[in-house]
C-alpha cells in the first residue's frame, strides 16, 4: 500500500530583489496513515515554505513551485486542477496555523467559520451545519453554544487554537498540517493543546505532520523527525534516533545548544556559532559549512545528499557522518 | 565563595501595578482595574541573577517596567541603593535623581526588531544613550566607545554604519545589549532577552549575557517564561502567578524540589528532548486558562486550577512564607516534612 502523503524531489523559489531563492530546494519525505511526522528547522530553514507547499498555497508572485510531486493517497495534488484542489485543502487535508489570531476571520464568529467549511465541501445547509458544529466538545471546548456564537477576539489564545483545530477537524481529514501549533502559546496551554492533539488524532486515526522550531515538543508526539537546513532535509529518521544519535552535525548542534531541565545544569552552553546563510547567496557547498565544526574541503566542493546511517530509515546528509558516528558513538 | 553584603542592590516591598479599565469613547468612566502586579515583594542582591518566570499575564513584565520607572507603580516601594523609585509626594525623586539613577539600570527588550529604531544607524542608536546623560561629550571618543561596545557583545566594530533591517535578529539583540552597557550600568532589567531569537542564535546571546555579567560584575532580573533558559542562568527564581509570586527559592531548589503547586505542573509542562522519557512520562496537564486579571479568583488565585485546593483556598490569600532557609511558598497546603 502506498503511503498517504508522498512527497517527492518537491522545489519552491521565491524571486526576490536579492535574487532566486530557493526556500525549499528538493525535498522529499513520506507520511502513513495516523501517523505523526515531525519538521524541525530554524526560520527560514522551510519548514513553513514547504508545508504551504503541499497545499499549494503559496503566493505567485514572487512564490512558485517549480518541481516535484505531492501525492496524497497516489493522487499528485500538483497536478490537480484548481477546483479540486480546493476540496483538497479544509476536506483531505486540515490546516492549523501558528497564529490562531491572525488566521481566524475577526468579523465572524466562531460557529460562522465552522460552518462555513461544512457549506464549502459538503454543501451541507446551514441548519445542518449548526448541529455539526456543535461538536465543539471535541476539542475540550466546554460551553459550546455560547462559544460559537463569539468572535475570536472575545477569546484566550488556547481557545482560539482550540477552533482552529475543530476547524480543520471538521470535515474528517485524513492529514492535518500543523505549523508550529503552539509557539504562542503558554507553557500548560501548549501540553493542554498537544496532549489534545495527540489523543485526537490517535482515535480517529488522522495523520499529522507538526511544524516546530523547538526539538523538545515533538519528542513526546512523532514517530519520524524531519531536520531542514537551508531548504533541504539534512537528516531524518525515526525520533529516537534523531535524539539518541543525531548523526549529521546541525542536528548535533541543535540538540547541544539548548539547557534542558532533565539534566544537570550546565556551566556553559555550546551554540551553533555563527548565522543562518542568506538563502540568495549559497555557493554549491554544504550550506551549513561555516557553522559547521567538522567541516573540511570536501564539503565546498558539493552539497552532500541524504545517505543511510546506522538503523532502518535514519539517513544524514554530511560527507562525514560516518566518522561522526564513530566519534560521537550514542551518546551526541 | 564571594562575601553576600548585608543590605541587597534592590528591594522590591509590597508592590501594586493597577491599571484602569474603562469604558465609553467620549467620557472614559473607570469601570474597574487590571491588577497587573498585587503586593510583590523581593531582593536582588549584588551580582546577583534573579529570574522572574510565568505565563503571559502574570504581571512580570510590568514588575520590570516599574523598577525602570516606566510604570509609575500604584503602591508599593522599590528601593534601589538605599533611594524609593517609587516614592511620590515630598519624597518624590527629583528629576535629577532619576535620570541618575537611570544611568545605573539599564534594559534590554524582548523584541530586537520592534525595540530598534528602523531610521537610526546602530551606532547613532548606542550613541543616543552617552549623549542624553551627557557622557563622553566629544564626539570621536563617543565612535570610539561604539566600537569597543560593538566588539564587547561579537560584532564587528564597522556594524556602527549599518541599520537593523540590514542585521539578524541575534545581531539586533546583540546591538540591544550593546546599548544598554553604554551607561556602564550595574543593573540590567533583562526582559526576556531570548524569547525571540531562534534556538541557535538564543545560545549565543545567553553566553553573551553571561560572560557580560562575569566581565562587569552586572546584577540582572531576568524576565522570562522559558524555565531551562531561568535555570541555565539564574542563582534565585521567583515564579509569579496572576500578579503574585508564588514561590522563591534558589535555582536548585526551586527546580529540584518544587513546593507550589503551579511551579509543579508549570514544570511537568515543559517538555524533555528525548523520545522514550517523554513517551513513558505520564503527565497530565494542568487544567483551565488563567484567569482574568481583571476580575481574579477570591482567597488564592490560583484555587480554580489547583489540584490540592481545599476549601480555605476559595477565600483565604496565602502570604509567603518561609518553609525553609530561603525558599518562600504562598500555599498552606504546603508541608515540608510531607513526601514530595
Amino acid at each position: 500500500m502506498p503511503p498517504l502523503l508522498d512527497i517527492r524531489d518537491l522545489h519552491t523559489e521565491f524571486r526576490t530583489s536579492a535574487g532566486v531563492v530557493r526556500a525549499v530546494d528538493g525535498i522529499s519525505y513520506t507520511v502513513e496513515a495516523g501517523e505523526t511526522v515531525a519538521i524541525v528547522g530554524e526560520s527560514g530553514s522551510g519548514k513553513s515554505v514547504g508545508a504551504l507547499s503541499i497545499l499549494r498555497l503559496i503566493p505567485d508572485p514572487p512564490g512558485r513551485i517549480t518541481g516535484g510531486e505531492v501525492l496524497l493517497s497516489g493522487r499528485d495534488l500538483m497536478k490537480l486542477p484548481p477546483e479540486a484542489m480546493r476540496r483538497v485543502r479544509g476536506g483531505e487535508i486540515g490546516m492549523v496555523f501558528q497564529e490562531p489570531m491572525t488566521s481566524l476571520n475577526p468579523v465572524l464568529t466562531v460557529g460562522r467559520q465552522i460552518t462555513e467549511v461544512l457549506e464549502q465541501h459538503r454543501g451541507a445547509t446551514q441548519a445542518a451545519a449548526r448541529q455539526r458544529a456543535e461538536q465543539l466538545g471535541l476539542v475540550g471546548i466546554a460551553d459550546a453554544a455560547r462559544r460559537l456564537k463569539q468572535y475570536p477576539h472575545q477569546l484566550s489564545g488556547g481557545m482560539r487554537q482550540r477552533i482552529m483545530i475543530a476547524i480543520a477537524l471538521t470535515c474528517d481529514p485524513k492529514l492535518i498540517i500543523a505549523d508550529e501549533p503552539t509557539t504562542a502559546l503558554d507553557v500548560t496551554i501548549q501540553a493542554q493543546i498537544l496532549e489534545m492533539m495527540k489523543e485526537l488524532t490517535r482515535r480517529l486515526d488522522i495523520a499529522l505532520i507538526i511544524i516546530t522550531h523547538n526539538l523538545g515538543v515533538v519528542a513526546r508526539y512523532a514517530s519520524r523527525v524531519n531536520v531542514m537546513y537551508a531548504g533541504r532535509i539534512v537528516e531524518a529518521g525515526p525520533a529516537v534516533a534523531i535524539y539518541h544519535t543525531p548523526r549529521h552535525p546541525y542536528t548535533i548542534a541543535l540538540l547541544r545548544s539548548v539547557p534542558r531541565l532533565d539534566l544537570p545544569r550546565q556551566t556553559r552552553l555550546d551554540p551553533v556559532e555563527g548565522q543562518p546563510p542568506d538563502l540568495a547567496r549559497l555557493d554549491h557547498g554544504c550550506a551549513f559549512r561555516p557553522r559547521c565544526r567538522f567541516a573540511v574541503a570536501v564539503c565546498a566542493g558539493a552539497r552532500p545528499v541524504l545517505t543511510p546511517v546506522g538503523e532502518a530509515g535514519h539517513v544524514a546528509a554530511c560527507f562525514r557522518a560516518h566518522e561522526i558516528a564513530a566519534e560521537t558513538g550514542d551518546a551526541a | 565563595m564571594t562575601v553576600v553584603p548585608l543590605h541587597p542592590l534592590l528591594e522590591v516591598k509590597g508592590l501594586c501595578m493597577y491599571f484602569p479599565v474603562t469604558e465609553g469613547l467620549l467620557t472614559r468612566r473607570r469601570v474597574g482595574e487590571v491588577k497587573a502586579v498585587d503586593g510583590v515583594d523581593f531582593a536582588v542582591r549584588r551580582g546577583e541573577t534573579l529570574g522572574l518566570v510565568g505565563e503571559s499575564g502574570c504581571g512580570k513584565t510590568t514588575t520590570g517596567r516599574c523598577i525602570l520607572r516606566l510604570e509609575r507603580p500604584t503602591a508599593g516601594e522599590i528601593i534601589y541603593d538605599g533611594v524609593d523609585l517609587a516614592a511620590s509626594g515630598r519624597k518624590q525623586l527629583r528629576r535629577n535623581d532619576l535620570l541618575a539613577l537611570r544611568r545605573r539600570i539599564q534594559v534590554i527588550f524582548q523584541d530586537p526588531y520592534s525595540s530598534l529604531n528602523p531610521r537610526m544607524t546602530v551606532g547613532a542608536m548606542i550613541e543616543e544613550p552617552m549623549r542624553v546623560h551627557g557622557i563622553e561629550p566629544d564626539a570621536v571618543r563617543r565612535g570610539v566607545r561604539v566600537g569597543e561596545l560593538l566588539s564587547i557583545c561579537g560584532l564587528n566594530p564597522n556594524f556602527a554604519d549599518r541599520y537593523p533591517h540590514e542585521m539578524s535578529g541575534g545581531q539586533r539583540q546583540r546591538v540591544g545589549i550593546a546599548r544598554a552597557l553604554a551607561l556602564n550600568p550595574e543593573f540590567i532589567v533583562c526582559d526576556e532577552p531570548v524569547s525571540a531569537l531562534d534556538v541557535s542564535i538564543q545560545a549565543q546571546v545567553i553566553n553573551l549575557l553571561e560572560d557580560l555579567r562575569e566581565q562587569f560584575g552586572l546584577t540582572y532580573l531576568f524576565i522570562a517564561h522559558d524555565l531551562s533558559v531561568v535555570r541555565h542562568l539564574c542563582q534565585r527564581v521567583a515564579v509569579m502567578y496572576l500578579g503574585r509570586i508564588v514561590e522563591m527559592a534558589d535555582s536548585d531548589t526551586l527546580f529540584g524540589s518544587p513546593l507550589h503547586p503551579y511551579t509543579r505542573a508549570l514544570l511537568a509542562a515543559v517538555p524533555v528532548p528525548d523520545p522514550p522519557i517523554e513517551r513513558t512520562r505520564t503527565f497530565r496537564p494542568v487544567q483551565g486558562e488563567v484567569p482574568s486579571p481583571i476580575n481574579p479568583p477570591s482567597g488564592c488565585v490560583f484555587h480554580p486550577r489547583c489540584p490540592i485546593a481545599v476549601e480555605s483556598c476559595t477565600h483565604t490569600r496565602h502570604k509567603p512564607r518561609e518553609v525553609r532557609r530561603g525558599h518562600v511558598v504562598a500555599c498552606s497546603q504546603i508541608q515540608l516534612d510531607s513526601p514530595k
